[in-house]
């Protein structure tokens, strides 16, 4: 469905054969933990088995006696850092707090929290070394929840810690509570007092993980010229770069971060945990060490995304949205920076609201530090404001996707923020949703519900460098920076040639390392075949100028005279004049040698995206299990330049989002154990759980692209969590405010169990 | 005369203001020009000429990191922010490291320490 008239682009909207994709599939790519070097020695990581204890000592001299172990760090290894605020693409931190997270200083603040490393000749040396590392804890009470850690006699994570008010000033008493936001706008009381309709809630979500295959890794060779390469499964070596630079206090230029294939991130693989400690221990012993983690490590020691307590409430007159009033508390783990502004900001984005308050609340709780997880903050936050919008929209005997229409936002309405929105696509994607054979189709049968739900995302933009290089045989090595996670390779490639005017085959892309391209931003935000993709345009430009100011120098003409179109030149004014990409690209060293273009972005305008969601379920009453019987997507892709790419874009992020809403959560014991800390407890759809996800790509093109993209990877799992309340909410006639909806709670709700 | 949007947290520093009109060539002199009427706004949005890392500036209604030098048109609208990326960023006090027992004690370790 495309809402303007497309451009006769001959790649873009094309299916090709992803350029790595025979690698991959004959298991040929090279993953983190497929690096072997000379010498190279493997470590292991001692891990704190107390959600909150002070650590009195540590005494590592018995593992460092041990046959094999070749070196031994802990925090006091790492040099002190600054407060410094680190942006690491999706996420604030300080180095400070970062440096504390990669291995513990004072305290330990989550089961898992890393306590020390040692590398050895081979890693059971390794493992048997952390065994006789001896750590004096002084066990303390966890806070595992916002509730408990918001209350003023709590324990505290950080007793130096203080609640950065909306003013901007810091509270009086130490807090759990980093940082509380404050929108406010309007007049809340006196939409309230002439509301047809008021309702409110309060709504939990639980922690949890992305789930994304391959474990984290690292490999650090700190040579002997004082310099650092790092081999490493990241979304951005850059951001790693920078996060080295910082932590170990080295100047960037003798970084060297070489990324590795990736197998998943969604957000989880920005920040960094094991390449510092593998750096620290390779200066110590001399020689290249590796650190992985296994699966219990990834669930206890990484960033999942937080858990939360919501309260909101919404005000309805004549149809329309009048007042909307929301808090929301997030877990941030055991350091600042949780997702909460980004879900604040979010949220109401569909929507045009005039009167309305939003607090968020950062809250550090002992759960490991969260990270960036596919359209950070928004699911949970919508999880609570797409129920309310449902739950009015009954009440008014509105059709859900006809209320969400009535209101929606459109270019000009202003967000929370007071931004106004530039041209977007809500209207057109609840249309088409409306319009589609499942919703055409009735619903029939006991048990059965049908929910929908609209979601937003911003959207990033950030840093893109690219380098074209033409070879002589018509063919062009593309270098860029940016970790191909969903296909980026070939969404960037497909972008060059269509710049070029050429075939697709003739792009061959490269991700590079950090010594060998220009900046890049990380894979995140939904960023890379949006700017990534202008930076590859711009480039593609100039190698045009480069071809065009050649072929002058051939005919003997003014560059003015001649015109680059359909992959070649040809002089505007004598038509015997023409040459093909491929027979310009060959005359190369005899019009001056190597043609190579480039192209740098700080790209300002990437255009957010709406998804709106239609999914059925039926739920057993005896059992409480919650099947998904067929779910829509439609979104608002700008331009889908690989309409297979963004299709598993938009299923990807909606089977996750399904996990999300009915299984997956980090289990907690008192104690602050997550006690489901494998793939067989943490519970993630399978294929055999899922029906086909039917997907509506809506196309509403992007100003600020030069074709039209938005990005597409994040906003796909916004909606899944309150389309599916909504639908078993339709199903029994229960309204579900935690999440998941699984066996148990569904169980316990029908049947007053509780 | 550009329009500046102050988000709800500093309009205490306005008088409750929530719209001013202000006069200036670049964002830098836009901050500038709005902290001669909400005094200490400029402190609160740039840190060591760069505005700072939790906060964002949407201009048109495009949000981006903008520097200081970015150009404003008369009629332009610069709205002020929170970052997407959230987080505090605020100070917090160094504690005391915890006591370290190991062989290299024995070698005036540093906490930069040499090979064992």
């Amino acid at each position: 469905m495309t809402t303007t008239e497309k451009p006769d682009y001959k790649v873009i909207g094309t299916r090709p054969i992803r350029p790595d994709g025979v690698e991959k599939v004959t298991g040929k790519a090279l993953y983190g933990a497929d690096i072997h070097l000379p010498d190279l020695v493997q470590g292991a990581v001692l891990r704190s088995p107390h959600a909150h204890a002070r650590i009195v000592s540590i005494d590592t001299s018995a593992a460092e006696a041990m046959p094999g172990v070749l070196a031994v760090v802990t925090h006091n290894d790492l040099p002190v850092v600054s407060n410094k605020v680190m942006d690491m693409g999706e996420g604030i931190s300080t180095a400070s707090d970062m440096s504390k997270n990669v291995m513990a200083a004072d305290k330990a603040l989550y089961r898992g929290h890393a306590i020390a490393g040692v590398a050895a000749t081979n890693v059971h040396d390794a493992l048997t070394a952390i065994e006789a590392i001896k750590v004096e804890y002084e066990v303390l009470p966890p806070v595992l929840n916002v509730q408990d850690a918001m209350r003023e006699d709590a324990p505290l994570l950080d007793e130096s810690r203080h609640t950065k008010t909306p003013a901007g000033e810091l509270s009086d008493n130490a807090s759990n509570v980093a940082a509380h936001n404050r929108f406010e706008g309007g007049d809340l009381e006196a939409a309230y007092a002439e509301a047809d309709i008021v309702v409110e809630r309060e709504f939990d979500t639980k922690m949890v993980h992305q789930g994304y295959i391959e474990p984290h890794n690292g490999t650090a060779n700190w040579n002997s010229d004082g310099t650092l390469t790092v081999w490493t499964s990241t979304q951005g070596a850059f951001a790693v770069r920078s996060a080295l630079s910082e932590l170990l206090q080295l100047p960037v230029s003798r970084v060297r971060v070489i990324p590795m294939e990736i197998g998943g991130g969604f957000g989880g693989k920005i920040g960094l945990y094991l390449e510092p400690v593998a750096a620290l221990l390779s200066r110590k012993c001399g020689r290249p060490v590796q650190l992985t983690m296994d699966r219990t490590d990834v669930f206890q020691a990484t960033g999942p995304t937080s858990g939360g307590h919501m309260k909101g409430k919404l005000a309805v007159k004549d149809g329309k949205i009048t007042a909307a009033e929301v808090s929301l508390a997030f877990e941030a783990g055991a350091f600042p920076g949780s997702p909460v502004m980004a879900g604040a900001m979010c949220m109401l984005s569909p929507y045009e609201v005039e009167n309305f308050k939003v607090d968020a609340y950062d809250v550090v709780v002992n759960k490991p530090k969260v990270a960036a997880y596919r359209a950070p903050g928004a699911p949970n936050a919508a999880f609570c404001v797409e129920q309310l919008i449902d739950e009015v929209a009954r009440e008014t005997g509105t059709d859900p996707l006809q209320f969400r229409l009535n209101n929606s936002a459109s270019e000009g309405s202003r967000m929370i923020t007071g931004v106004a929105h530039p041209r977007i696509g809500h209207e057109e994607t609840v249309e088409a949703a409306a319009s589609s054979d499942h919703y055409q189709s009735p619903i029939e049968g006991p048990n059965r519900g049908r929910g929908v739900a609209s979601g937003f995302w911003f959207n990033a933009g950030m840093q893109s460098s690219v380098i074209a290089s033409v070879n002589p045989d018509g063919t062009v090595n593309l270098i860029e920076g940016s970790t191909d996670i969903g296909g980026t390779r070939a969404s960037l490639a497909m972008q060059l040639a269509e710049t070029l005017g050429i075939e697709y085959d003739s792009i061959r892309p490269t991700v590079a390392d950090t010594d060998a391209v220009g900046h890049n931003d990380v894979t995140g935000g939904s960023r890379t075949t949006y700017a990534s993709g202008q930076a590859v345009y711009e480039a593609g430009l100039d190698v045009q100028q480069q071809l065009v100011a050649r072929a002058a120098q051939l005919w003997e003409c003014e560059a003015e005279d001649i015109e680059y179109a359909d992959g070649g030149l040809r002089h505007t004014s004598d038509s015997e004049k023409t040459m093909t990409f491929a027979e310009i690209a060959g005359k190369q060293m005899e019009t001056g040698g190597p043609i190579q273009g480039r192209g740098t972005v700080m790209a300002r305008t990437p255009g957010a995206a709406y998804g709106v969601h239609v999914v059925d379920v039926e739920v057993d009453p005896d059992t409480g299990k919650v099947d998904i019987l067929r779910y829509t997507i439609a979104q608002d892709v700008g331009t889908a330049v690989h309409p297979a790419y963004v299709e598993g874009q938009m299923q990807g992020g909606v089977v996750q989002g399904i996990g999300w809403a009915l299984n997956e959560e980090y289990y907690y014991g008192e104690d602050g154990r997550m006690e489901n800390a494998s793939f067989l407890d943490y519970r993630m759809p399978t294929s055999l759980d899922l029906p086909m996800i039917d997907t509506i790509i809506v196309e509403v093109p992007n100003p600020g692209h030069p074709f039209g993209v938005r990005g597409v990877g994040e906003v796909p799992i916004v909606p899944p969590l309150a389309a599916i309340a909504n639908a078993v909410h339709d199903a029994t006639g229960h309204r579900f405010t935690e999440l998941p909806i699984s066996p148990r709670q569904v169980v316990e709700e029908l049947h007053n169990l509780q | 005369m550009a329009t500046v949007l102050i988000p709800s947290p500093l309009r205490s520093l306005c008088a409750g203001a929530a719209i001013l009109e202000v006069a200036g060539a670049t964002l830098g002199e836009i901050l500038r020009a709005v902290d001669v009427r909400c005094p200490g706004f400029y402190e609160r949005a740039v840190d060591e000429g760069r505005l700072r890392p939790e906060l964002s500036i949407a201009l048109n209604g495009h949000a981006f990191r903008y520097g200081l030098t970015e150009p404003i048109a008369p009629n332009d609208e610069v709205t002020i922010v929170p970052a997407i990326g959230g987080g505090d960023g605020q100070p917090v006090l160094e504690v005391p490291r915890q006591r370290t027992y190991s062989r290299s004690d024995h070698d005036q370790h540093d906490g930069h320490g040499c090979a064992i």
